[in-house]
């Protein structure tokens, strides 16, 4: 019955594989950004600027959870809370870092679940 | 008394049926009903007078029926929302809880589980519900939709035009099959050709075997009914309309391919160059055509038939301007030069940029057109900085710009900031050297490769077991889509196949997590999916990855 379903909702979306073809348990850490600063770092950058670039630095760090999910048979697994990553603001025209606030995970092939995904 | 009945004493006596004005031809009827339903513009050109909560007075072309009732008038159930059908098909029918027959078919199924029951509607009721918002049981629907006063004449047409809506089996459609096609401009890279084929064609295959399976297994075939409703039993064919020659005769041999085999629908479909002509041609006969691989897709707000991926190469212009916009305190007074390569795709990215820029009110780029065949030279890059001294400079060309870019660096008067297009390096743009990584940012309409990697096993899935690195990877991810997207759709529509409300249940699909892109999202007559765009830089080391810059979506 239930691999009838399965076969019906394949047909018609060509769903994912699924059996897992890596390994469980190689993982990659994710950060799901909370928040920001700038940090002129002695560069004497302007606060207002750093602050609003600081915002597009750190959200482009930022995991979308969902994007790890839908992907097929990942989890992810929460290491810290609210921790803080200092990057490098990497902008020609102004020095100083940004200072991110971070929930870290760690993101890997799950070994159970191995379903289709939801909506199917 | 109450109020309703009152209302409803009155409008029996004062809304004359409508029955008695002379019809205009059926052509007209299908011009000005369509203006008046889509538009809420009556014959006459006048807005369509509308009351909500029975006497506050609206501008019609604010509440129209379809941005209810939708295109196909076939109404839709949203979470707590129940918009019904208001096709004449449906509301010339009783409704009520259970039709034998049509348990799984929406417009009816749906609605009697939500709504009322009720008679069929004639002529004369359908004209005080329209007019006075009172059904033909006497239940008001003034709390959830408008009243409209009408002319007899309007009224007729209007009711006439509703009769048209999805009443007929739109073509392609059999019984028992659903005919595609796909449209191959000749002269398309073959490599991308089969790469967009190949997933509809898997789809296709898949969704053949089933209905197979179901034919002879009683089980399948029950399971397939409750799950897909008449849909199950359906087989579907994909064709190829091969365009050849000139564009302005494409149209002549598209209608050639209609008449023969025409389509429920067109399938992806590539082209090496324009597509306007197929855009308009399905534009025209109202046929869906569900994400040509293209790179310069035709930008319309009111087109209706063609869904695109994205706005095409134009968007990473677009999304080059708005990163620049965030930082523009830094620029100040100092120019921007865009060094566009003369042809669609530098024009494009170069429009995309300029709209945006002057969009967010900024002096427009210093725009240099280098003609094309000519390579870029280092010379040439030395005079376009030396008389402008820009903060920025933009280069919408391929990978030879990179080495001229290389010697441009050692000058002192070089630009702060490098702006050019990773689509369109291809897979040059991570040999860059490092001397240039610093100041390069790459425009990036893409999830960056390393994590599009966790989308690998659904996208190859479509493959069925062939060998991957034969296929152009974004172009099969593309069709990948293309081929999901469907899918859901049919699959929701269950028995009711129309194109425009094939068009109208993609519009109400949430945001998807697909390969390829970040996010796709549908939405009401929204034609572009993909929306957004990275700014990349190349990280350091043999190997580098693409590091983001920005968020997808740049604000
Ligand atoms: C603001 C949204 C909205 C607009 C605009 C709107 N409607 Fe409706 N309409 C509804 C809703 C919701 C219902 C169901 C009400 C109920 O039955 O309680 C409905 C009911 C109806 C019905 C009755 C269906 C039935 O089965 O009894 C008809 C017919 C109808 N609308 C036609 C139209 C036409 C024609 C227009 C434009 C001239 C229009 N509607 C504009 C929301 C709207």
């Amino acid at each position: 019955m239930k691999a009838a379903v399965l076969i019906l909702a394949a047909a018609l979306l060509g769903s994912p594989g699924l059996a897992a073809d890596k390994p469980a348990g190689e993982g990659e850490i994710a950060y799901i950004v909370n928040g920001y600063r700038y940090d002129p770092a002695g560069s004497g950058g302007d606060p207002d600027t750093g602050h609003s670039l600081c915002g597009t630095r750190c959200n482009a760090i930022s995991a979308d959870s969902v994007d790890y999910m839908m992907g097929g048979g990942w989890e992810m697994r929460k290491l810290a809370a609210d921790r803080e990553i200092v990057i490098p603001l990497d902008n020609p025209f102004m020095k100083g870092n940004c200072i991110c606030t971070v929930d870290e995970f760690l993101a890997r092939r799950s070994t159970r679940n191995q379903t289709v995904r939801e909506g199917q | 008394m109450s109020r309703l009945l009152i209302w409803t004493l009155l409008l029996l006596t004062l809304s004359a049926p409508a029955t008695g004005a002379v019809l205009p031809s059926a052509e007209e009827i299908q011009r000005l009903g369509a203006r008046m339903y889509r538009e809420g513009i009556l014959p006459d050109g006048q807005a369509m007078k509308a009351f909500v909560s029975n006497d506050v007075a609206v501008d019609g072309t604010a509440f129209t029926c379809v941005s209810c009732h939708l295109r196909s008038g076939l109404g839709s159930v949203e979470g707590e929302v129940v918009t019904p059908p208001t096709n004449g098909r449906i509301l010339y029918q009783e409704r009520k809880p259970y039709i034998k027959g049509k348990e799984f078919v929406p417009s009816v199924a749906n609605y009697a589980k939500y709504l009322p029951v009720r008679p069929a509607y004639t002529d004369e009721t359908l004209a005080t519900l329209i007019s006075a918002g009172v059904d033909p049981t006497g239940r008001s629907v003034l709390s959830v939709m408008p009243r409209y006063e009408l002319e007899d004449r309007d009224m007729a047409i209007l009711i006439a035009y509703l009769k048209t809506l999805s009443d007929r089996p739109s073509p392609g459609v059999g019984k028992q099959e659903i005919r595609f096609a796909t449209v191959i401009v000749e002269g398309s890279d073959p490599v991308a050709v089969e790469s967009m084929v190949t997933p509809l064609q898997f789809s296709v295959d898949r969704k053949n075997s089933l209905a197979k399976a179901a034919g002879v297994n009683e089980r399948v075939a029950r399971m397939g009914y409750n799950m897909l409703g008449d849909l199950h039993g359906y087989t579907f064919t994909l064709t190829r309309w091969i365009l050849k020659g000139d564009p302005a005769t494409w149209r002549a041999q598209l209608e050639e391919y209609d008449r023969k085999e025409p389509a429920f629908a067109l399938l992806g479909g590539i082209s090496p160059g324009t597509w306007e002509p197929v855009h308009r041609f399905c534009e025209e006969r109202g046929i869906p055509d569900l994400f040509p691989v293209v790179d310069d897709p035709v930008l319309s707000d009111t087109d209706w038939y063609t869904h695109y991926l994205s706005r095409g190469v134009r968007q990473e212009g677009e999304a080059a301007a708005r990163y620049l916009h965030g930082m523009v305190e830094l620029i100040r007074d100092r120019a921007i030069v865009q060094v566009i390569r003369d042809g669609r795709r530098g024009r494009a990215l170069a429009d995309g940029f300029r709209t945006v820029w002057a969009e967010t009110g900024h002096t427009p780029a210093v725009d240099i057109v280098l003609p094309a065949g000519e390579p870029l030279t280092a010379e040439a890059l030395r005079q376009a900085v030396a008389g402008h001294k820009p903060a920025v400079l933009i280069l919408w060309d391929d990978a030879g710009l990179i080495n001229p870019l290389g010697e441009l660096m050692a000058d002192p008067s070089r630009p702060g900031m490098i702006v050019a297009s990773a689509t369109w390096l291809g897979s040059a743009a991570t040999t860059v050297p490092e001397a240039l990584r610093a100041p390069l940012f790459l425009t990036w309409p893409y999830r960056l490769p390393q994590d599009d990697k966790r989308y690998d096993i659904a996208a190859r899935k479509v493959l069925a077991g062939k060998r991957p690195d034969k296929y152009d990877q974004v172009i099969l991810r593309q069709s990948y889509i293309t081929q999901d997207v469907l899918g859901r759709a049919l699959m929701m529509m269950r028995g009711e196949f129309y194109r425009d409300f094939l068009l109208d249940t993609i519009g109400m699909m949430e945001d998807m997590y697909y390969p390829l892109y970040e996010r796709v999202s549908f939405g009401p007559g929204q034609r572009y999916a993909s929306k957004g765009c990275y700014i990349v830089q190349l990280g350091k080391g043999e190997n580098p990855q693409f590091e983001k810059r920005s968020e997808w979506v740049i604000q």
